[in-house]
């Protein structure tokens, strides 16, 4: 746990399963800063600052992006290889959280060096235990690069 | 029976002698002869006049004696009766009888020696004297021959009727008028006469005696003695006077009279009979000899033709064939194998061995030996050798595959030497290849599939520089390779248009070779100027129902050497690389199909549970905020589970149209675009009044052929697509239309909405994709589209200058054009 708490960007164009991922982190107490768009196109914009999301502040750096791969315009795999392939993104972790347990795109994904694939699980109480876990793996316990 | 006048006339004659005769001017002694029917040597003929030889020998002595000779008629016993009386001086042809020599004195020399013969008519059985029984029998009164035939049957004990009659010819007459059976005459008498009566001699001859000249005893003896001296010296002088007049009355005419010594005659017969002979045999010698030449000309032509002809046959076989003695010297040829070894003239063959000059070595180049030979090891076997695996030497060094026969040339089971027949099947091997590469499957180089092998394989068998497999698109006129091989090397594959090119114009043909001036031919094809093509050959490949489906082409940059050949192995190749394209078309349209499923699944899983997970975890919050009394919060919960189930009936709603497409097919009907359009725009009038689209269609007076509602179902996606992307414009506007590029018909609806950002062009016509997540559906309203489009073998696609620019979506639909189809059937 060094330095300041890093901003979470989330990719998702459903907008019930974003209230879910913003419910369980507050469920969870976790105050990270969470930053949503809603398709690929939209996160390659926030993480170059494009497009209305210019501003420093309001577009801060994320140091996780959850990422979902079915998507309009870009889809997360899309995503994925353009973040995984510059290297001033290369080394935030990418978690793809999908309902798609395809082994295609679980092979794509890792292919692109994604740093965890999710499945998004039917079931309510696991999914919230899916999430909390999450948060506490990636935003307690993971060293975030430099 | 003599006759005044008659004597008169004879004695007018003798006196002319006598005037022209000055010796015989004195008196000459007159002598009279007792003349009676014994013919040849005396008889009256019918002028009354006595004639024979006794008168014509007498008359000579008469003439030399100065005798004065008359006869006095009468028959034979008046005869004998005259001279006892005196009345005549001389009698003729009197046979010696004990009785008459009391009163006749008989010349010593006999006249004749005569016999009696037994005469009967042709028919008559009688053949010797035992059939002489109880038969009547004529006879001459008091003639010699009658008494002894009567005392012959005495003898013999047989009994006979005589009939005496007064001379021979009243015994001959008897006989022939059949008053008698039989009848005796002496054979002077019955030699020269019996063919005049039709009589025939028995063969019964009897009693031979000489008859003599006589005179009354003791009378006219010196004229006794005078015949005698004339007699003997005329009986043994051949051409007497005598004989020759016995020889005359005998046989011939009296007329005739040979006045040429006999011997002469004989001797001019004989010459005459030898030059005959001569002439004849001269004759008969030059016409054998003509003959014989006639005969050799003619042999020597017929044996000139024939040879002439087995030239001609044996240089008019396409098979080539030369002969070899017993030890495989070449004995002929004929002119295929002059051609095919590279030979002018059959003196470079012929009397040298033929397999040193053409059979020394195999195909890899090592040494034949003679003793390896099979023709030369079998030149003295009579066996017929066939061989089809062995190779030729040209007079150039080059060889070539040959198939041959050895026959041995029998003559009466001696073998003379053999002939030996040859193909070139060069060709034939070629094609052999061309079997064996398909019955390989044509993988014969690691990584490369078929067409790729088969490319390699056509260049390389039929020496070209280009070779090409294309796949028909469209219409015909676009085509895409499957495989080029140019110049050694495999080279990726291209899309082209076939105008101009040759085989363009052969879509409808199967094979086509032009062995040189291609690019002439062709001008505007620019592969062919590009590649300095001479030859092109090309094969349609044509699907399982008969429709052109591919092509394969062939370019070489030198004459195309045998267009036979060439045509043989595309026509074999081109029967399995249709049915390869065929099957790798299908094998490509069922991986797509098999995409498409593996994505709609996809889609279909992913899109289905993303609401069910909403769904049962708001379900959960729901379960929460209800225990702890959040009514805010549950607003919320519901809100969210509402829109997913929204989502999830949406999602199966679109998947239910999807799956029409294809299976549910209304009867093809005939609609015009405009009709069509019209129909469509009524159902979107709702929409379009509310969001104020202007709306232009171009009308285009186009019949369409399909199922209806699925046509409409293209314009009512498109229209409703349209207008749920119109975005913020202030004058929003579709048009609709169809305009013609080049012999497409293709249709447009274009808006001035949203626009598509061309990075994002190629998915939107996916399975549940879509561009803006905040839109309704499900994103199956442009793969439904596609879907439909794709079954009147028609394409779509979009064309926008980028987000905000407004979008344009085109597309075909040729099988609503084809009136015969029956649409999407």
């Amino acid at each position: 746990m060094n330095g300041e708490p890093i901003v979470i960007l989330l990719a998702e164009d459903d907008p019930a399963h974003a209230e879910i991922v913003r419910r369980n982190m507050e469920n969870s107490r976790i105050a990270n800063r969470l930053e949503h768009v809603t398709d690929g196109q939209q996160a390659l914009d926030y993480l170059y600052r494009r497009n209305g999301f210019s501003d420093p502040a309001r577009s801060p750096r994320p140091g996780l992006i959850l990422l979902d791969l079915r998507m309009p315009k870009l889809d997360g795999i899309e995503v994925l290889s353009a973040v995984k392939s510059d290297p001033a993104l290369a080394r935030i972790p990418v978690v793809i959280l999908t309902t798609s347990a395809a082994e295609m795109d679980i092979a794509k994904a890792y292919d692109h060096h994604a740093n965890s694939y999710l499945v998004k699980p039917v079931d309510f109480s696991q999914f919230s235990e899916l999430l909390e876990t999450l948060g506490y793996y990636w935003l307690a316990w993971n060293q975030k690069p430099y | 029976m003599s006759t005044l006048p008659l004597r008169l006339l004879l004695f007018c004659c003798l006196l002319s002698v006598l005037v022209q005769n000055p010796a015989w001017a004195e008196s000459p002694r007159l002598i009279r002869i007792g003349a009676f029917n014994y013919y040849p040597g005396i008889f009256q003929d019918t002028d009354g006049a006595v004639k024979g030889f006794y008168v014509d020998a007498l008359a000579e002595v008469a003439k030399r004696e100065n005798l004065r000779i008359e006869y006095v008629y009468g028959s034979w016993a008046e005869g004998l009766e005259r001279i006892r009386t005196g009345e005549i001086d001389l009698l003729t042809s009197v046979a010696y009888t004990p009785e008459r020599a009391k009163y006749l004195d008989y010349a010593k020399t006999p006249l004749l020696t005569v016999w009696g013969e037994l005469y009967v008519p042709l028919a008559s059985e009688i053949d010797n004297i035992t059939k002489m029984q109880d038969k009547k029998v004529a006879v001459m009164k008091h003639d010699f021959n009658g008494q002894s035939f009567i005392e012959l049957v005495k003898s013999f004990g047989i009994t006979c009727e005589f009939v005496e009659l007064a001379g021979f010819e009243e015994v001959f007459a008897a006989v022939a008028e059949k008053r008698a059976d039989a009848g005796v005459v002496n054979n002077t008498f019955g030699g020269p006469k019996h063919k005049e009566y039709q009589l025939r001699s028995t063969g019964v001859v009897f009693n031979p005696f000489d008859i003599y000249f006589a005179v009354a005893k003791n009378k006219n003896t010196d004229l006794l003695t005078l015949l005698d001296t004339y007699l003997t010296r005329w009986r043994h002088q051949e051409d007497s006077v005598y004989l020759k007049a016995r020889q005359q009355w005998a046989h011939g005419t009296p007329e005739k009279v040979h006045v040429i010594p006999h011997w002469l005659l004989l001797c001019f017969a004989l010459l005459g009979l030898l030059t005959l002979l001569a002439t004849a045999f001269i004759i008969l010698l030059r016409r054998q000899v003509g003959r014989s030449t006639k005969a050799i000309l003619q042999r020597e032509a017929s044996l000139r033709e024939s040879t002439e002809m087995t030239r001609l046959l044996l240089n008019s076989t396409a098979e080539a064939l030369f002969g070899l003695d017993l030890d495989g010297t070449c004995t002929f040829c004929n002119t295929a194998c002059l051609k095919i070894l590279g030979y002018d003239r059959a003196e470079q063959l012929v009397g040298k061995n033929m397999h040193e000059l053409i059979h020394y070595a195999r195909e890899d180049g090592s040494l034949l030996e003679a003793r390896d030979c099979l023709i030369l090891q079998s030149l003295h076997q009579e066996a017929v050798i066939h061989v089809e695996d062995e190779v030729f030497w040209r007079a150039d060094g080059t060889f070539f595959p040959i198939e041959y026969w050895g026959h041995p040339i029998l003559r009466e089971n001696k073998i003379l030497g053999w002939v030996v027949t040859f193909v070139d099947i060069t060709e034939r091997k070629r094609l052999e290849d061309s079997y064996v590469f398909l019955s390989q499957s044509g993988y014969q180089h690691p990584g490369e599939n078929f067409f790729e092998a088969l490319v390699r394989h056509l260049a390389e068998n039929l020496n070209l520089d280009y070779v090409c497999i294309y796949r028909l698109k469209g219409d015909g006129h676009l085509a895409r390779t499957v495989a080029i091989y140019h110049d050694g090397q495999l080279r990726d594959n291209i899309e082209y248009s076939l105008e101009g090119m040759p085989c363009g114009e052969m879509a409808s043909q199967s094979i086509r070779c032009f062995a040189e001036g291609v690019r002439h031919l062709f001008p505007q094809a620019c592969l062919l100027q590009e590649l300095q093509a001479v030859s092109y050959m090309g094969a349609t490949l044509w699907s399982f129902d008969g429709r052109p489906i591919g092509l394969i082409a062939g370019i070489g940059r030198n004459r195309l050497a045998n267009v036979q050949l060439a045509e043989s192995i595309l026509k074999l190749v081109s029967l399995r690389a249709a049915s390869e394209l065929e099957r790798t078309q299908a094998a490509e349209e069922l991986l797509q199909k098999n995409i498409e499923i593996e994505r709609f699944t996809y889609a279909v899983s992913h899109d289905l549970k993303s609401p069910l997970v909403t769904i049962k975890t708001f379900l959960g919050y729901l379960q929460h905020d209800l225990a702890v009394g959040n009514s805010e919060t549950i607003e919320k919960d519901m809100g969210f589970m509402r829109a997913a189930t929204e989502k999830m009936t949406n999602l199966l709603d679109e998947l239910l149209r999807m799956s029409r497409v294809g299976r549910v097919i209304n009867p093809p009907v005939q609609v015009s675009f405009d009709a069509l359009v019209a129909e469509v725009l009524a159902t979107v009038a709702g929409a379009i009044q509310q969001r104020g689209v202007e709306v232009r269609v171009t009308k285009g007076a186009v019949i369409l052929h399909g199922d209806r509602p699925r046509l409409a179902e293209i314009w009512q996606n498109l229209i409703d697509n349209a207008v749920k992307y119109m975005g913020n414009q202030p004058a929003p506007r579709i048009e609709i239309g169809l305009e013609t590029m080049g012999k497409e018909q293709i249709f447009y609806v274009r808006d001035n909405g949203m626009g598509i950002d061309p990075r994002h062009g190629h998915k939107i016509f996916g399975l549940f994709d879509k561009l803006d997540p905040c839109t309704e559906g499900a994103g199956l309203g442009l793969a439904l589209v596609k879907r439909i489009v794709e079954l009147y073998k028609g394409r779509i696609w979009l064309e926008s200058e980028g987000h905000g620019l407004g979008s344009c979506f085109r597309f075909t639909l040729p099988e609503a054009f084809n009136r015969q189809g029956d649409g999407q059937a």
